[in-house]
């Protein structure tokens, strides 16, 4: 029998729930003793925006509170992201596993991999592109980040489903006003979903299927469903309310 | 005389300066962006190792290597060099915001 990861697919919820969740994982992550692969949706829309990034400075604030979009800050860097049409996925294992390489970069790469699967299985000519990039046609259809804590590593990411980069837009802010049409150009001509990939709508069971087969031929092993375990459920109630609820949290740069 | 400064990293992320400068001193920087820093809370280290600091490129990117090296920090998308050169080119972009 081969080694068995952990699956969680969750419905959609809202972006301080998913955050805390994939901090509970980590956190819980030696006790478990087994990596694990969640995938969730958003619910409301939100947009999160990496560690070092300024809230303020990324995102039109007013506009989001208006369209009930939820804000939050995450515990990887990167860039700001739109969770809209969107499969996002988090993995997790402790790093004396040596699941995946100790060099953050190729650990990136081992990762993606996965996901690189996931889409390749859809039909499509998807490659990872360093640093945290998957691209399909030329095309940026995933974004991936990393962090490590607690002697584990936590890597999140998207796949989109479908995109409207007029309404990201329309939420983040642009650093030169002036040149915002032309960006809203160039950045839709660099992203791509796979609604736009493939000419047909994805629901996200099916994208969860292949996600799921792309991280078991990645890594050979086996994924399993299994819920959240108790104490991680507990935990990450307490970090949703003492961290990405908050206001110091999400406002800290 | 507060700045705000964009630099584009050659092959690498957007950097954010919120930068506060007295005469040819760094008062306080804020260092945001859409790179990686492994550990995350040691960008604290790094800003904090700018305070003080003269605007000279070579002695700024010195502190911020001292920084990088004690608290055995990692960068993507960013590196000494960038921060450095961002900060000159605020200063000599002189934009008062």
């Amino acid at each position: 029998m081969s080694e068995q990861f952990r699956l969680i697919i969750h419905d959609a919820q809202d972006a301080f729930t998913n955050m805390a969740i994939d901090e509970a994982i980590i956190r819980s992550a030696k006790e478990i003793q087994k990596p694990t692969v969640r995938l969730y949706s958003w619910k409301p829309e939100a947009i999160s925006i990496g560690y070092f990034q300024s809230l303020k400075q990324e995102v039109d604030i007013e506009k989001c509170s208006e369209l009930g979009v939820d804000l939050v800050r995450r515990t990887t860097g990167g860039g700001a992201v739109f969770h809209d049409e969107e499969l996002t996925y988090s993995f997790v294992c402790t790093e004396e596993s040596n699941i995946v390489p100790k060099a953050i970069l190729d650990s990136y790469a081992r990762i993606c991999g996965a996901v690189v699967n996931s889409f390749k299985s859809f039909g499509l000519d998807a490659s990872f592109v360093p640093i945290n990039d998957i691209i399909v046609n030329g095309k940026k259809i995933s974004g991936n980040a990393q962090t490590r804590r607690y002697n584990s590593v936590l890597q999140h990411g998207t796949l989109l489903l479908g995109v409207d980069v007029e309404k990201m837009f329309s939420l983040l802010k642009v650093p030169d006003e002036k040149i915002r049409d032309k960006m809203i150009k160039v950045v839709s001509e660099r992203v791509t979903s796979l609604e736009k990939e493939l000419s047909r709508k994805v629901p996200f069971a099916e994208a969860a299927q292949k996600v799921k087969e792309g991280f078991e031929e990645e890594f050979k092993v086996e994924l399993v469903e299994e819920p959240l375990a108790k104490e991680e459920i507990s935990l990450a109630e307490q970090i949703r309310k003492e961290k990405f609820s908050l206001r110091d949290w999400n406002y800290m740069r | 005389m507060k700045l705000n400064y964009d630099y584009k990293v050659p092959s690498g992320k957007l950097l954010r300066l919120a930068l506060d400068v007295e005469g040819e001193t760094i008062n306080s920087i804020q260092i945001c962006g859409d790179f990686f820093i492994h550990p995350e809370d040691s960008i604290c280290a790094l800003e904090d190792s700018l305070k003080g600091v003269r605007l000279d490129k070579e002695l700024m990117k010195e502190k911020l290597s001292e920084a990088i090296k004690e608290n055995n920090v990692e960068l993507f998308g960013v590196d000494e060099e960038a921060i450095a050169q961002a900060i000159i080119n605020a200063v000599n972009s002189g934009s008062d915001e």
